[in-house]
């Protein structure tokens, strides 16, 4: 018999009457669906931020300041169609990116699976405002790289300048 | 830099597999086998087969950013050596293997070793198993 936990039985036994009325089988289902959930692999609907393999964040990106742009380093490994990007402020602080990564052909059989495809979307706390403009993307060898331009630029405290040595 | 994220070490490593994320599918009598491995140029990997039942690779992904990684205000990309054994299901053949890089994911499509065997149908139900021969 898997409970919810000890304590909540001692505390009211307010368990019991779910066994009482759905026999105790139900608590073996409800962890099955528990396991389940977590074991899925990464469906075909639309996911939130988390892998397949567990707790990361997906898609895992870089972030850096300079001193005009915030820029954002995404890894989107496998996209085919600029169509398959979409990228929305939800304020000047909150980025909203979504993407559709290309599912294994349906003909095939799949053996094993643990690369994230099918819809992804993620929502980013941005460090510095910015502006909602049009963006220029790069995408190479499997990264997306966004360059959004800085609400207030030139006056960010985060900002990292990589100086030359001559 | 992420909290839990050891500093220059792929996020993947921590993953059951230890290594980049892949696929494998079965088309008709090929494997093919799909690694993600976004950031990676084609020369920054090797990829090969040992006997025919596993694939080997194993390289490096740069870091390319302007800024150090302790500037990134977010790093969750890997980077870093890597490399991963994948086995198969079954054999598979280096004659006739064709791989593939583009867009951050290696693709390698490798003939699968089987003996197709001929079946001597003595009958099957709702058939006329000798008509259709």
């Amino acid at each position: 018999m898997h409970r919810p936990d000890n304590g909540s039985r001692r505390t009211g036994g307010q368990w019991d009457w779910v066994s009482q009325l759905l026999g105790e089988e139900i608590w073996e289902q409800v962890q099955e669906g528990v396991r389940g959930t977590r074991s899925a692999a990464f469906p075909f609907g639309r996911s939130e931020a988390r892998s397949a393999a567990g707790s990361a964040a997906h898609p895992a990106l870089d972030l850096y300041l300079t001193a005009y742009e915030v820029v954002l380093s995404v890894a989107l490994p496998g996209l085919t169609s600029p169509n398959h990007v979409v990228v929305s402020l939800a304020d000047p602080l909150t980025l909203v990116l979504e993407a559709y990564l290309e599912p294994p052909p349906q003909q095939a059989a799949v053996l094993h699976r643990e690369r994230q495809t099918g819809f992804i979307s993620r929502t980013i706390s941005l460090p510095a405002a910015v502006r909602a403009v049009d963006l220029p993307v790069r995408y190479q060898s499997g990264v997306l790289e966004l360059r959004l331009p800085l609400a207030q630029p030139g006056n960010g405290e985060n900002v990292v300048s990589l100086l030359n040595v001559e | 830099m992420n909290k839990g994220q050891r500093p220059g070490q792929p996020p993947w490593q921590e993953q059951a597999g230890g290594g980049p994320p892949y696929d494998l599918v079965r088309e008709g009598d090929w494997l093919v086998l799909c690694i993600a491995l976004p950031g990676a140029g084609p020369g920054d990997f090797r990829i090969s087969l040992v006997g025919n039942r596993q694939v080997h690779i194993d390289g490096t992904i740069p870091y390319r950013h302007p800024v150090p990684r302790d500037g990134l205000a977010m790093g969750e990309r890997g980077y870093g050596p890597f490399s991963r054994t994948i086995s198969l299901p079954l054999p598979v053949a280096a004659a006739g293997a064709g791989v593939q890089f583009d867009r951050g994911v290696l693709t390698a499509r490798l003939p699968l070793q089987l003996q197709r065997l001929g079946l001597a149908w003595e009958g099957m139900e709702g058939t006329d198993v000798a008509s259709s021969r």
